[in-house]
């Protein structure tokens, strides 16, 4: 009885109203570079204040889901990540956009944004406590194992030379390191320059070589932006409905990876995606289609990264701790409201949970027919805005979304400096996507390696610390199909055709 | 396979400045007071020259397909003096920020941008429409950041 009590708690007129209004906004600001689903729940934390918690937790659970898919539509359209989470949405929803499906990816991702935020819900409203215990299970080797995978992707992504790609990798996690140490406070990698000890700011950094190399490349030519098919197909659902349901072990293990890394603090659904997709491609009887418009890599993003949003409320409502940064900000609104998140959160205050979670699922519901619609609007406003004027302004768009992120005028000219340089290596081999997930991953694989360096040399066994730990060498294990795993299938598909020429 | 000497020579170059970023970064983490500091960085530029050598050796040896080297991409056209307008314009937007504040660095820039990217004859409908688009955008993204979502935007310096 109590679950149907919060069933029709969350489903008040006033709930539904945030939950739709959450998903909007949320959408809205995602798809924005720049204003990442961080800043989208920050913004708006304020006016949850006078609100009771439990509407204040759908409000901003659904900013956070709207958030999260918002970013899908720079990333398929504009080649821009909208947030840091769809990465991985640009590798192939790009190329799908180019070639006139730019409708078809956009409802793509939503139909996957909700399958990925419904099973990310339901993992929260029945496995959370059991779940949250994984987190502490992850130490900082495995920390650092998991950004090593997800840098592992990098072999998927080198289009041609793994060499130039891991080089690329290695100027990422270079780049990530500039500034002042995060373990022990050095400066490094500055040269004297002041501008440069703040460090690169990842969102900035991603905008530039995502976003400036397109805009130098389409101010250069008159062809038009995106290739436009000569009949309106709307917004393709039925034929994007029978791709998700081919897809449907795709959408669910991405679900599920989503879950589990958005359970894990700080890995957040950037690492989910990548490791979502590196999954994908890797399972796939596709693979050389990834990278070039294959509808099961955004299938396999935009579901993990959505998962992120339930899996992420798993430890920070069970055990307090964080597993996402917008999560970060909810728990802060949650202490200001006097809610005492913990272990015994979901029976001392199991009214305020349970009627959150089925909030969630109402939000997460609700993108479907609000992304079809604002999807299709911004589709529609791409193509149709001359390029004239989508050039200056998409470049005023990284403008203003990077300088919002700290305020700052250098990280402007760091964007543009870093765009400029990527779009000179892209010509020449070195394509933007490794140096990306090396700056992305660059933290949280230096921390966890110094940390584990550090007890492994307290403990004398630095090899046992790295490769002696069930989790680690599971993830281990996953890196080396990874990275060779396509090379072997290659050599085995060869071998095997070569066999069967006379 | 195609042989090093007939190819395009930018292959070695770039392993050159990567080997030499790398070089850059070991000699900057000797400065470095903590080990946790410089164990991280010095691993990594040195997976990075040793990649670079391995660059080289591909190269040299023609280990690789056509194209995987940036050999195809299309050259760049007449159009350089526009992608140069693009980027230094947005950089000379960061520098003037603060001075004109940036409502009308937007505008600005915006307008040196729309010029650049301008490929179809100026109608009259054009000549009136573009402008009065570009303030909008401008002006709404501007009303939105630093209003809605209170972001500080410069100001700018006008002494009136």
């Amino acid at each position: 009885m109590a679950a149907v009590e919060n069933l029709l708690a969350a489903m008040s007129p006033l709930n539904f109203l945030l939950a739709l209004g959450g998903v909007i906004a949320g959408t809205v600001i995602g798809s924005l570079p720049g204003l990442t689903a961080t800043m989208a729940v920050a913004v708006l934390v304020p006016i949850t204040f006078s609100m009771e918690p439990a509407s204040a937790l759908i409000l901003m659970g659904a900013i956070y889901t709207g958030a999260i898919y918002g970013g899908a539509y720079s990333a398929i359209l504009l080649n821009t990540p909208g947030t840091p989470s769809a990465i991985a949405t640009t590798f192939d929803g790009y190329p799908m956009a180019k070639d006139g499906d730019g409708d078809l990816a956009v409802t793509l991702a939503c139909i996957a944004s909700v399958v990925g935020g419904l099973v990310g819900a339901t993992c929260l409203l029945i496995l959370a406590p059991p779940l949250a215990s994984v987190a502490l299970a992850f130490g900082p080797v495995e920390y650092f194992w998991l950004a090593i995978f997800g840098l592992s992707l990098i072999a998927a992504l080198s289009e041609g030379n793994l060499i130039k790609a891991l080089m690329g990798g290695c100027l990422g996690l270079l780049l990530s390191a500039i500034g002042v140490a995060e373990v022990s406070a050095d400066i490094r990698l500055t040269f004297g320059s002041q501008v440069l000890v703040g460090g690169i700011e990842t969102v900035s950094a991603l905008i530039g070589l995502y976003c400036v190399p397109v805009l130098i490349d389409l101010v250069a030519t008159p062809d038009k932006h995106l290739k436009v098919s000569t009949q309106s197909k709307g917004v393709r659902l039925r034929e994007a409905m029978e791709i998700s349901w081919r897809g449907k072990f795709n959408l669910v293990r991405s679900s599920v990876i989503g879950t589990l890394v958005g359970i894990l603090p700080g890995a957040g659904g950037s690492i989910a995606g990548l490791v979502a997709y590196s999954e994908a491609r890797r399972s796939s009887r596709n693979q050389e289609r990834f990278g070039k418009g294959a509808p099961e890599g955004i299938q396999a993003t935009e579901s993990a990264n959505n998962a992120t949003v339930g899996g992420g409320f798993i430890p920070t409502l069970v055990l307090g701790i964080p597993g996402t940064p917008p999560d970060a900000v909810i728990l802060g609104a949650l202490l200001v409201q006097g809610v005492k998140v913990g272990p015994n959160l979901f029976t001392s205050e199991g009214s305020i949970v349970y009627t959150f979670i089925w909030g969630l699922f109402l939000a997460t519901i609700l993108m479907l027919p609000t992304g079809l619609i604002i999807g299709r609007y911004a589709y529609r406003s791409i193509i149709a805005i001359p390029k004239a004027l989508l050039v200056p302004t998409v470049a005023f768009m990284t403008l203003i979304g990077t300088y919002s992120i700290r305020n700052s005028t250098s990280d402007v000219v760091i964007m543009v400096i870093l765009g400029t340089l990527g779009w000179i290596l892209g010509r020449f081999g070195f394509s933007a996507s490794p140096i990306v997930l090396g700056l992305i991953l660059g933290s949280i694989a230096e921390q966890g390696f110094v940390q584990a360096w550090t007890i492994g040399a307290a403990t004398e066994d630095l090899a046992g610390m790295f490769f002696g730990r069930p989790i680690s060498l599971a993830i281990i294990a996953m890196i080396v199909i990874s990275l060779f795993g396509p090379s072997l299938v290659r050599l085995f598909t060869r071998a095997i055709s070569e066999e069967k020429t006379p | 396979m195609t042989t090093g000497s007939s190819r395009d020579i930018s292959t070695p170059i770039f392993a050159a400045i990567f080997a030499a970023i790398g070089a850059l970064v070991i000699w900057d983490t000797t400065t470095y007071t903590d080990a946790d500091s410089y164990v991280f960085p010095r691993t990594i530029a040195s997976v990075m020259i040793a990649l670079s050598v391995l660059l080289v050796i591909q190269w040299t040896l023609g280990w690789h397909r056509a194209g995987e080297n940036g050999e195809t991409q299309k050259p760049i056209s007449q159009s350089i003096l526009r992608r140069l307008v693009l980027v230094f314009a947005m950089i000379a937007a960061a520098l003037l920020m603060p001075l004109l504040g940036f409502l009308a660095t937007g505008m600005l820039t915006f307008a040196v941008i729309l010029l650049a990217a301008m490929y179809d004859p100026w109608t009259p409908y054009r000549l009136i429409v573009y402008p009065i688009s570009g303030a909008v955008i401008v002006a709404g993204f501007y009303l939105l950041f630093s209003k809605v979502l209170k972001v500080p935007l410069p100001e700018g310096t006008w002494p009136f």
